[in-house]
């Protein structure tokens, strides 16, 4: 499997652990103590904004080319041209 | 409180300024060194999703349901995670197409349909009226907030008769999105210029939001703890820490988002349409995302200070923002945070007015132009200023329709609210736009019926509701329902009652145009025009990249000249001339201007001129430019070539499937053959071992008697020796049928050719049996006339052949009233020779075979063989030899009758 399809997977990979993040159940969850500080900050708005930040810097980290450039694509269709 | 004058300078300077950076981008991308050909400048463009909606509502949004205002930053960042998927397929398409906006897309999509597309521009502009009523209502509320007490805003407008700060505001932004977004036509739709200074307004933005979140936070609070921890105390501030109070709708909004960041015909120009390289997606993928955590970091912080600061119910929420550094006696701050707010509207004002003019004469003033020969269109040698002119217009209409919608609307809805009811409207593209590049089955006028059903639910479930409840029309409309009938209540539709206005909507029209559209595109067929487009669209991953649609779609004929003409109309002289000598180079050929142009430069130029009109009018030009010619019935009989050729190929495969078939039907009877003649072969061999030993045996044993007893008598002993010598003959003729047999056939036979007199033949053959036939009782007639021309052949052979029909005659003949004649009758061409029995016949199975050698004809009795099964393939070979025929006709039970011919001489 090539580097770049392997990318692809990755990414969706990531949006099905956003959709999990973000889910009413899940957020429901917090209703409980939801006076609760950490850090001084209520949990519920810690939570998301962490979980967010988080999910953001897998995705950059997973869109994160390993050789460091950026090479134009290839107007030469890049997907076979990789998959081989 | 800043005076009046002031903030006009500034806000003008502030103007200029965006002016002044649109200029340098525009000549640095001039000078080819593009500015904005950056993924940051990418980035920051697309976050022209950030209007004042963010800037002030969101605020607004926090101080009633908290968390509530987080979905529609989570959305697109969900949206942006499937980038990979969704956004890089849409821009490589969009490449390749030459798309230059959301309509265009759909249009282009489902066969370049301009019906559709005047359909999305309708429903993308009335769709957008009502966000851009939400800039104006937040910048005329901003200018109110600087220059009076923030909590007396409401009595305190500025108004001059009928005009109120808003109609400044939108006259002023009109102006500027005019002068800014329509300055030159470009072919590309590339606004290099305008992409940067929308990039510069995202960082002003984001740099006055967090510059106020500081402040508030750690200014006028002692940072995050002490800011949440004096909002705990107060048990109507706790609630809205709970996901309870954002519940209502969380995934609705966090869905509809999805969708508008894709959708939002202003995000389309500058994610897609503007894109200028698609591995900057790849950064702007992550980098987008971040720039709305950012921004949405101090919403919580700011609204809860608003909140504990003013006494409840003073201030606007959607004014803290300002309200807090004026009330603390910021100017300067307050200052930044009104030149942030006022970038977030006007970004977002030019970028839309601009997206939606453009669909608004590429895909509905153009075709009807076209449609109707519009004088314009043919007399004049440029179009460009014809078409700046309409966008112009097309930007101020839209302006003065949001002004309006600003007037009835704006004072009964928060800013979150409005903005809502434009997601709604944009999130009706997602199903035909996401079915577009994954479904080929999508057909234009299924696209039609969805968007129009998805369209009229939207309008009735949210748009009449929001002028009922500003009172324009009667109220009870949203409490009984029209004409009171409650089933038709727009905010609970068929009776649904448990969902919110937002969220009801999205459900009933979402359902019913995905529903309608899927629907009708299943009972539709597919026209060629569409197939071609839905695999263009889907498989673009799999086309080779080079930006031309394959060849095929046009094979109609233009003269080159009247495409030039054709061409400088739509994007000017140097643009055509450049494009044309381009196509000249690549394909290596000279363009004589009275000559016909091939189809390849009839696609350069539908696709040049798509970048000014869009692509179903651009094709509509085309096809009125070759309906001239009188070549139109080529691009028919082109399209149903394709289909011919399809049918052409299958009947192919179907004859070498026949074909196949037909050899191995062949195959199969040759094995049968063979294993047949193995067959007979093996019982021939143990035939002639059977007839060897049978004279054998009896002359072994008459010779052993012969030897052991010396007393026999001399006539016994005579007796005796004369079996032995029959015996012998038969094994020596039998030995030598074998062997005469596998002489003819391997050539290697002596023959004696000369002139031969049948007659004599006969004759001979006859005298040399007529003891056989006494001695088994049966009549032998010889019928042969007189004289008969002599024939060329072997004497012996012929003699042979027939005395072997003879024998073979009396072999089957009964004893007694056997009956074989013979005559000789001459043809024309040749003689025939026949011989008749009255034996028991031939079954008609066996007529051919029996000429076969090894077969042998049993008796129906005993299943002994009579003959050796070579006699008679012996004299077929024999007759060949001599160029005739030998065959026989029986009727069973009546005899046979064996004939054969010999050419006369010559």
């Amino acid at each position: 499997m090539s580097e770049r399809e392997r990318r692809g997977e990755k990414t969706a990979a990531l949006a099905l652990l956003g959709a999990v993040l973000f889910c009413e159940p899940l957020l429901d969850g917090f209703d409980a103590d939801a006076e609760l500080l950490l850090f001084g900050i209520p949990s519920l708005y810690l939570y998301l904004f962490v979980a967010w930040g988080v999910l953001i810097a897998l995705l950059a980290l997973v869109l994160k080319r390993k050789d460091g450039a950026d090479p134009v694509p290839d107007a030469r269709d890049p997907d076979r041209r990789e998959g081989g | 409180m800043l005076s009046g004058w002031v903030l006009l300078m500034v806000a003008l300077a502030y103007l200029l300024l965006l002016f002044a950076v649109a200029f340098y981008g525009d000549k640095r991308a001039e000078m080819g060194r593009h500015l904005e050909a950056t993924p940051y400048i990418y980035a920051l463009s697309i976050a022209v999703y950030c209007t004042s909606w963010t800037f002030y509502g969101s605020v607004g949004r926090a101080a009633q349901s908290g968390i509530g205002f987080l979905p529609i930053y989570l959305g697109p960042t969900l949206s942006f995670v499937l980038g990979w998927f969704l956004l890089r397929k849409i821009i490589r398409i969009s490449k390749a197409q030459r798309i230059t906006s959301i309509a265009d897309f759909i249009a282009s999509r489902y066969g370049k349909s301009q019906g559709l597309g005047g359909l999305v521009t309708v429903i993308a502009t009335l769709g957008t009226v009502p966000y851009i009523s939400l800039q104006l209502k937040a910048v005329a509320t901003s200018f109110d907030v600087m220059l009076y007490d923030p909590s007396a805003v409401e009595t305190a407008q500025v108004t001059i008769g009928f005009a109120d700060t808003a109609l400044f505001v939108a006259a002023a932004l009109g102006v500027f999105s005019i002068l800014f977004g329509t300055r030159h036509l470009d072919a590309t739709e590339h606004h290099a210029g305008m992409i940067v200074a929308i990039a510069f307004e995202s960082v002003v933005k984001l740099v006055a939001f967090l510059a106020v979140g500081l402040f508030v936070t750690f200014g006028l609070f002692d940072g995050f703890a002490d800011l949440f921890g004096r909002a705990v105390q107060n048990p109507e501030l706790t609630r809205l820490m709970t996901f309870d109070a954002a519940e209502t709708n969380w995934a609705t909004l966090t869905l509809l988002s999805m969708a508008a960041i894709i959708c939002l015909p202003r995000q389309f120009q500058v994610t897609v349409v503007e894109n200028l390289d698609e591995s900057h997606l790849t950064k702007a993928m992550w980098i987008f995302p971040l720039y709305l955590l950012l921004i949405n970091i101090f919403v919580l912080p700011i609204a809860f200070g608003g909140l504990l600061w003013f006494p409840e119910g003073t201030v606007d929420a959607d004014t803290f923002v300002l309200a807090l550094p004026l009330a603390e006696n910021q100017p300067l701050l307050a200052l930044l945070v009104f030149i942030g707010g006022l970038s977030a509207a006007t970004a977002m004002v030019i970028v839309a007015t601009v997206a939606l003019s453009t669909m608004i004469s590429n895909d509905l003033i153009m075709p009807i132009l076209i449609h109707y020969q519009h004088p314009q269109l043919t007399q004049r040698e440029d179009l460009s200023g014809f078409l700046l002119g309409i966008r112009r217009i097309a930007i101020l209409v839209i302006l003065v329709l949001a002004y309006f919608y600003y007037r009835v609307v704006g004072d009964s809805y928060a800013l979150v609210s409005i903005g809502l009811v434009s997601f709604a409207a944009a999130a009706q593209f997602a199903p035909v736009m996401l079915a577009g590049i994954y479904w080929r089955g999508g057909t234009r006028r299924g696209a039609i019926a969805g968007l129009s059903v998805g369209f009229a639910v939207w309008f009735y479930t949210l748009l009449l509701p929001s002028f009922a409840r500003s009172g324009w029309i009667d109220r009870s409309f949203l409490s009984e329902g029209p004409f009171g009938i409650s089933l038709l209540r727009p905010y609970n539709l068929a009776g649904v009652s448990d969902l919110d206005p937002i969220s009801h909507a999205l459900f009933w029209s979402i359902i019913l145009n995905a529903g309608v559209f899927i629907l009708a595109s299943l009972l539709d067929r597919v026209s060629n025009i569409e197939r071609i487009q839905a695999t263009l669209f889907v498989e673009v991953f799999r086309q080779d990249g080079r930006d031309e649609a394959p060849v095929g779609v046009w094979q109609g004929r233009a003269l080159v000249k009247d495409l030039r003409a054709l061409a400088e109309k739509f994007v000017g002289k140097e643009a055509a001339e450049s494009a044309f000598a381009t196509h000249a180079r690549t394909r290596g050929v000279t363009l004589n201007p009275e000559g016909y142009g091939d189809a390849g430069l009839v696609q350069v130029v539908e696709r040049l001129i798509a970048g000014s009109i869009g692509s179903a009018s651009a094709r509509a030009t085309i096809a009125s430019t070759i309906r001239g010619e009188g070549v139109s019935s080529e691009e028919f009989m082109n399209l149903l070539d394709e289909t011919t050729q399809v049918l052409e190929y299958s009947r192919q495969l179907e004859q070498k499937s026949e074909a196949l078939e037909a050899a191995t039907r062949e195959l199969r009877e040759a094995n049968d053959r063979l294993l047949e003649l193995d067959r007979l072969k093996d019982e021939f061999l143990s035939t002639v071992t059977h007839e060897l030993r049978t004279p054998l045996t009896s002359i072994r044993s008459f010779t052993e008697i012969l030897h052991d007893e010396p007393d026999m008598s001399v006539e016994q002993r005579c007796e005796f020796l004369e079996i032995v010598i029959a015996e012998s003959e038969r094994l020596t003729r039998l030995i030598n049928e074998v062997l005469e047999l596998a002489k003819i056939q391997s050539g290697r036979m002596q023959w004696n050719i000369a002139e031969v007199d049948l007659k004599e033949v006969i004759e001979s053959a006859a005298a040399t049996l007529i003891q056989v036939f006494e001695n088994s009782q049966i009549k032998l007639k010889v019928e042969v006339p007189a004289s008969v021309p002599p024939v060329r052949g072997d004497r012996d052979r012929l003699i042979q052949v027939v005395i072997n029909l003879l024998s073979n005659a009396q072999k089957f003949c009964p004893t007694g009233t056997g009956c074989v004649k013979i005559s000789l009758e001459p043809n024309p061409l040749d003689m025939v020779v026949q011989v008749r029995d009255n034996g028991p016949g031939i079954p008609e199975a066996d007529c051919k075979a029996i000429f076969d050698k090894f077969h042998q004809v049993r008796d129906g009795g005993t299943g002994n063989p009579l003959g050796t099964g070579l006699g008679l393939a012996i004299c077929q070979r024999i007759v060949d030899h001599f160029g005739g025929k030998i065959w026989v006709e029986s009727v069973e039970g009546e005899g046979a009758t064996f004939m054969f011919t010999v050419p006369k001489l010559a």
